[in-house]
């Protein structure tokens, strides 16, 4: 099974179709794709994205967080190694059961950054079938760009949570380093979530 | 419910602080246990204490003030989400801690841990306080609450069998 899917193609359909859903991203390449991503779009400063820079493991953590306090749906674009970092986490967002979470794991299979070394789903981790096992109501694995379209648009108007397990390849280059800006990310999307107009910065 | 235990519940409530995630302790569940059937909160009960991190933070991102209940074994598991989240981006999250490895601790596992947590708060420049008893107990809750939000970062609210006088597990 040839894996087409790009992150950067990826988050570039979901940036595109998600109006003013609060998304969150991983940390390393995913965060700065999305960074770049924005600008290229020409809606950056997007305030509600949250961009993580450390805490591996937690990007859908602060996204179940997020996502019982709104009806929006919330998007967490995840990666295998940081999720297979805090598995226990998909057993939670399965016992809460917010309707309006859509995790997107980029699953490429390895620790890219570090030096690609392969993570465990190279081997026997399923994380579709784990997530399927803990609850989630509606759970897909996609391999190429258009059957990601129809998938996150589909999970747009699905009753969740929902898992969308991406198969994604690297192409051995990183995007330019972004600023790290951790006080202004929560400072952005807070404000935003509150309707807080007067406090922009 | 005991006093100590209301004061508590009746701070998280004066400080709108509706979204309580924790893992179970003995003593913890003198509180955990009335938040659950108080309707005023959401609780969330994680799989590890490090989870409780990332749902509290993203709760208070989303505008609804959040606190987290653990073990001071689960403060161990905690560190490096609170140095790289909660420190950097300022996120407040007031954090009830119960101290293992005090007086009547009879679990060798428990005792570093238990009295490592204020020495490493204190490293990491993370704001603590302990409660003993229940003298001026109602100002050292909501006044070290305040201070949390002033501070834009954690603090640790830690409680000890001096307390709580509960069984310990």
């Amino acid at each position: 099974m040839e894996v087409k899917l790009l992150r950067y193609d990826l988050m570039k359909n979901i940036l595109q179709n998600s109006e003013n859903s609060p998304i969150i991203s991983n940390l390393g390449p995913t965060s700065d794709e999305l960074w770049h991503l924005t600008k290229e779009l020409e809606i950056h400063p997007r305030e509600r994205n949250f961009y993580t820079y450390g805490s591996m493991g937690l990007c859908s953590s602060i996204a179940l967080g997020i996502s019982i306090n709104t009806t929006e749906k919330v998007i967490s674009i995840d990666g295998d190694g940081s999720l297979l970092m805090n598995l226990g986490t998909l057993s939670t967002i399965g016992r809460i059961s917010p309707a309006n979470l859509i995790i997107v794991v980029c699953d490429n299979e390895m620790w890219a950054q570090t030096g690609y070394q392969p993570t465990a789903t190279a081997f026997n981790t399923d994380l579709e079938k784990v997530a399927k096992s803990c609850g989630f109501k509606n759970t897909f694995k996609c391999t190429n760009i258009n059957e990601f379209k129809n998938t996150f648009s589909k999970s747009l108007n699905l009753n969740g949570p929902t898992m969308i397990v991406a198969k994604t390849k690297e192409t051995g280059e990183f995007p330019e380093v972004t600023p790290v800006e951790p006080e202004f990310t929560v400072y952005r999307f807070r404000n935003s979530m509150m309707n807080n107009n007067e406090a922009k910065l | 419910m005991d006093k100590w235990v209301k004061i508590i519940i009746d701070s998280l409530k004066e400080h709108n602080i509706s979204v309580i995630s924790y893992v179970p302790d003995i003593s913890i569940d003198k509180v955990t246990k009335e938040i659950e059937s108080d309707p005023y909160f959401k609780v969330i009960p994680a799989s590890r204490e490090e989870e409780c991190i990332g749902i509290a933070s993203g709760s208070y991102v989303s505008g609804v003030n959040s606190a987290i209940f653990m073990q001071s074994s689960g403060f161990g598991n905690c560190i490096n989400a609170l140095t790289s989240l909660n420190l950097p981006a300022r996120i407040p999250i007031p954090i009830f801690i119960n101290l293992r490895g005090e007086i009547g601790e009879f679990n060798i596992a428990q005792v570093t841990m238990g009295r490592s947590t204020k020495p490493i708060l204190d490293v990491l420049n993370i704001p603590h306080v302990t409660l003993n008893n229940d003298i001026n107990l109602e100002k050292k809750v909501s006044g070290n609450i305040t201070l949390c939000y002033a501070s834009k970062i954690p603090l640790a609210i830690c409680i000890s069998p001096l307390l709580h006088g509960g069984k310990i597990a």
